[in-house]
């Protein structure tokens, strides 16, 4: 190939790589936002979840510590003469005087709100319109940013003091809803507790991982026996089972959830958690995937043990599944993923109410519907189910990926 | 396990051990007499009781063991090998038999729950074993296998605080003392009886004096082997299998009265009427025989058609699946091509996309139904948001609770789970694609996109099956996530109401157990007719590659 010397086809090249990547990232984008939502939701504060435009980063009104003051104390961004300041509103509540100019007692733009202590009353009066009706008020004069002027003290209401956080000194009166709040990117990882502690989520929790790990064993267990029955031994009749267990893969659990269940009940396994792992300890998939590997393996290394007189247990235990790795990995991982996913049937066999038996994937569906205006808890339950799967996934990836695309291979 | 020591070969001692084999003999005697009570009891007396399957199996179960062990005692004591093989079959299935119920009797499988109670208050110390099991892997991967003994340790040591720490043995304690019990204490004799004479029947002597050739005594061992996994598949799979296909030709409500109603469970799904309307807009009352619901109306050539049946919510369901189907497995099935396409590139970062696009097929449906519920909120939701950003105008489509996007919507998640997944499968059949080919055509000039419609499309076939077929079986059946972001599950007006969610509502809400039965039997049909035309395309198309 004249890869080298001919520019044209190393740029065409490039440019179809970068067309890949750029196909590439834009699915993996596809792929990826949904959970980057999830996250971010799972961190949010209940007040920012129902924020319009959506923001991906939580954000939460910031405070600052100002000297002086025991608490934090809000930060907000007040209008000044066409100036955005950045103020911290430091009390809330403070009496307070609205005035007017003298020189335009009627005209409410006018308005300025005033602390009392800067007003020196003249003792005089004059008439303003207060509520549409004439009233006489008290007129003197007030500092307004440096000046003093002449103003009527029209009302006393409430106000709140803002002080600049640098220096407190410098302060500003004006109702709390002048300021816009300022945001800050917050996290709040309290949602995760908080969670947990919601719908017996934790118990939920452990008895997935229960359920998961005795399932993971219990299958391999079984599927290393057969798989290794089937692969190495002959007897009467093998084949025939093997074509059942084959045969078998292609039904689906549907056509088994009426009697399985009826089956449950008549012997009141109904509602209990040993009706999630007993029935499915036994897999003829991963006892058709083992005995896919055992035969791989060379009879050469077995039979110089059994001269030896090994028994097939030790064998089995000694020699061949020290060799099975990669599919005693992917079985785990397919077995782990279905056990700790599945919900069909525990929705089958758990009673939605049943808090003590529930597993995750329950628990989630019922703090869905109950939690349903509370998204950031729900979304932080989600993450928690989600991320062990991830873990495991990336952990065993390669045997993962391998056993699915064999599976592609054989169809 | 006693296996081990048994097989060995070892010289026969010259000790005489006919003493032990009369046990045997005697034993099966017992045994025999023990299922003609059995079976007797089974028949008449207090096992009439039983419920569900297990008068059956108790009856089965009892004659079985009558049978065999009535004619295992003659060869048995002739010596025969054969009487060896069924002793040993027989006390094996005593044992798993008697265990079961035993285990059952003092309350190991509702113990569970509270196993699941002290799992969850020791929850903390299986860390330990957690940590040692990565210690042994990251010891493995940097290649210090001496570094490993430590995790080995660990795990060793953690799973034997672990286990204290959840108070299994007080728990054994509590159960033993279940023991004490006149029916649980013949069950302990019947195990006890029977394991020894299978040690005896199983050792090197037993072996020896009976004659026993190594391919019978591969014959035992292949079928112990296999047996767990075949009594689990018997009793969980084969048998429950079985009774579904009986119980749909019942009417029965799971709680007792069931009557045979032969094919009209499925004669009942799949009854309609054809009727020819006035107008589009006539009342449907006109034209409906009783019993029946108006489930379509169309306009065919001029005709308005009204198709009515006795169950319209199946249909409706069967509506919803195809419709379903005709959006997802296209919109999951081609993404899937076109990504295998660019991730069987060779350039680096391919392992990486490919484990991201995989993480929606691992991570669990309910936690993505959950996820999706949020974005697809009307008010507030990002997909909404994304539209009226990247799209003119202002978009406030109420995803799921309108009629006529919920299903759409339902399609959007599907085939955002499954195309990752796809192209793995896609991947795998592209790499089984001879590299000689393109050489070939790129030799005779043809361009990427020829390379790809003539040879890529053609030799992918197999494969596209396959992943149409697979597909096509997951869409068929989804539940979950209708489940989880509809509410209602069935959605607005029966919207997304999907066959295996019928099936859930007849069976598990309805409580019309044979009539779910039968509606799983036709899903299976649907099923079946994929899986066999994808399995005859694919030797067809074997068999020219082969010419």
């Amino acid at each position: 190939m004249s890869r080298r010397t001919s520019p044209p086809r190393t740029r065409k090249r490039k440019v179809s790589a970068a067309l890949t990547y750029a196909v590439l990232i834009g699915f993996s984008v596809i792929v990826l936002f949904p959970f980057v939502v999830a996250f971010s939701t799972s961190l949010k504060a209940p007040a920012d979840v129902y924020n319009y435009p959506p923001t991906l980063i939580p954000r939460a009104p910031a405070t600052v510590e100002v000297t002086g003051f025991d608490e934090p104390a809000p930060l907000l961004d007040l209008e000044i003469d066409g100036e955005t300041v950045e103020v911290a509103l430091v009390e809330d509540g403070v009496s307070a005087g609205v005035y007017a100019p003298v020189a335009t007692p009627d005209d409410e733009s006018t308005y300025l709100l005033l602390d009392d202590d800067d007003f020196v009353g003249s003792g005089e009066r004059m008439a303003v319109l207060v509520n549409g009706r004439e009233r006489e008020r008290e007129i003197g004069t007030a500092t307004y940013e440096d000046e003093s002027i002449e103003v009527v003290r029209v009302r006393s209401t409430t106000a709140a003091r803002f002080v600049v956080p640098d220096d407190p000194t410098v302060e500003y009166f004006g109702l709390p809803s002048d300021g816009e709040p300022v945001k800050t990117t917050s996290l709040r990882t309290e949602n995760f507790g908080e969670v947990l502690e919601l719908q017996r989520l934790d118990r939920a929790l452990t008895n997935s991982i229960l359920v998961t790990l005795l399932v993971v064993f219990g299958q391999v267990f079984t599927s290393v026996l057969g798989g290794y029955a089937f692969a190495r031994l002959r007897f009467k009749g093998r084949d025939q089972i093997f074509m059942m267990y084959l045969g078998s893969i292609m039904i689906p659990f549907v056509v088994l959830i009426v009697p399985l269940h009826q089956l449950m009940v008549s012997m009141g396994w109904i509602n209990g958690i040993v009706s999630l792992i007993v029935p499915f300890i036994f897999s003829a998939y991963g006892t058709f995937l083992m005995r896919q590997f055992f035969l791989s393996i060379p009879r050469s290394l077995e039979e110089a043990a059994l001269i030896d007189g090994a028994s097939r247990w030790t064998i089995l235990w000694r020699i061949m599944v020290p060799l099975s790795r990669p599919p005693i990995a992917a079985l785990s991982a397919f077995a782990f993923l279905y056990a700790w996913n599945s919900f069909l049937w525990p929705v089958l066999t758990i009673s939605l109410g049943n808090e003590e038996n529930r597993v995750l994937t329950l628990a989630l569906q019922v703090l869905g519907g109950r939690a349903g205006d509370n998204p950031h808890l729900v979304l932080a339950g989600v993450m928690i189910a989600i991320v062990p799967p991830v873990l495991a996934f990336i952990a065993a990836q390669r045997h993962f990926v391998e056993g699915v695309a064999a599976q592609g291979m054989k169809g | 396990m006693k296996l081990e020591q048994a097989t060995s070969p070892t010289s026969v001692p010259d000790r005489p051990s006919g003493h032990r084999y009369r046990f045997v003999v005697t034993w099966h005697a017992a045994l025999a007499v023990f299922f003609v009570v059995a079976f007797i009891g089974a028949i008449t007396g207090p096992g009439a009781d039983l419920v569900g399957p297990f008068r059956h199996i108790l009856v089965g179960l009892s004659a079985f063991g009558m049978i065999a062990n009535i004619f295992v005692v003659a060869p048995l004591h002739r010596h025969r090998d054969m009487g060896r093989t069924v002793s040993i079959m027989v006390n094996y299935l005593t044992i798993v038999v008697s265990a079961a119920v035993l285990l059952s009797r003092v309350g190991v499988f509702e113990g569970f729950d509270e196993l699941a109670t002290r799992f969850e208050g020791a929850i903390y110390w299986l860390l330990v074993p957690f940590v040692g099991w990565l210690w042994m892997l990251f010891s493995d991967r940097i290649g210090q296998p001496h570094l490993r003994r430590g995790g080995t340790w660990m795990v060793r040591g953690g799973a034997v605080v672990f286990i204290f720490a959840m108070g299994i043995i007080d728990g054994v304690v509590a159960i033993a003392g279940e023991l004490v019990d006149v029916r649980s204490l013949v069950l302990v004799a019947l195990i006890a009886g029977a394991a020894y004479a299978m040690r005896v029947m199983w050792g090197a002597r037993a072996r020896n004096d009976y004659g026993t050739t190594s391919w019978r005594q591969e014959q035992i061992e292949g079928l112990l082997f296999l047996s767990p996994n075949v009594l689990g598949f018997l009793f969980f799979f084969a048998g429950p299998l079985v009774f579904s296909l009986f119980i749909s030709f019942w009417d029965w409500d799971a709680l007792g009265d069931k009557s045979f109603v032969g094919f009209d469970n499925y004669f009942d799904l799949f009854r309609v009427d054809i009727a020819f309307m006035e107008s589009s807009t006539a009342p449907a009352s006109e034209a409906l025989k009783t019993n029946y619901a108006e489930a379509f109306r169309f306009n065919l050539f001029g005709q308005n058609i009204l198709i009515s049946a006795i169950d319209r919510a199946f249909w409706q369901s069967l509506r919803n699946i195809v419709i379903f189907l005709a959006v997802a497995v296209p919109a999951s099935v081609i993404p899937g091509l076109v990504v295998a396409n660019l991730l069987n590139s060779k350039l680096p970062g391919m392992k990486f996309f490919r484990a991201v696009l995989f993480i929606p097929s691992i991570a669990g449906v309910i936690g993505i139904s959950l996820i999706w519920r949020q974005l697809f909120n009307a008010s507030v939701g990002w997909l909404n948001y994304l539209l009226t950003v990247f799209l003119p105008g202002d978009y406030e489509i109420r995803w799921l609770t309108d009629q006529s996007t919920a299903l759409f919507a339902i399609a959007i998640v599907f085939a955002w789970m499954t195309f990752g997944f796809n192209s793995v499968l896609f991947v795998a059949g592209l790499q089984g694609i001879p590299v000689g080919l393109y050489e070939a055509a790129r030799l005779d000039g043809a361009s990427s996109w020829q390379q790809f419609r003539y040879i890529t499309l053609p030799m992918l076939k197999p494969t596209t099956f396959f992943v149409v077929a697979i597909t096509t079986i997951n869409s068929i059946q989804m539940f979950e996530i209708v489940f989880v972001l509809m509410t209602p599950p069935e959605g607005p007006g029966n919207s997304t109401l999907t066959p295996v969610l019928y099936l859930y509502q007849q069976g598990f809400q309805n409580f019309s157990q044979g009539y779910a039965s039968a509606v799983s039997w036709v899903l299976f049909g649907f099923i079946f007719c994929i899986t066999l035309v994808q399995f005859k395309r694919n030797k067809s198309n074997g068999t020219e590659a082969m010419a």
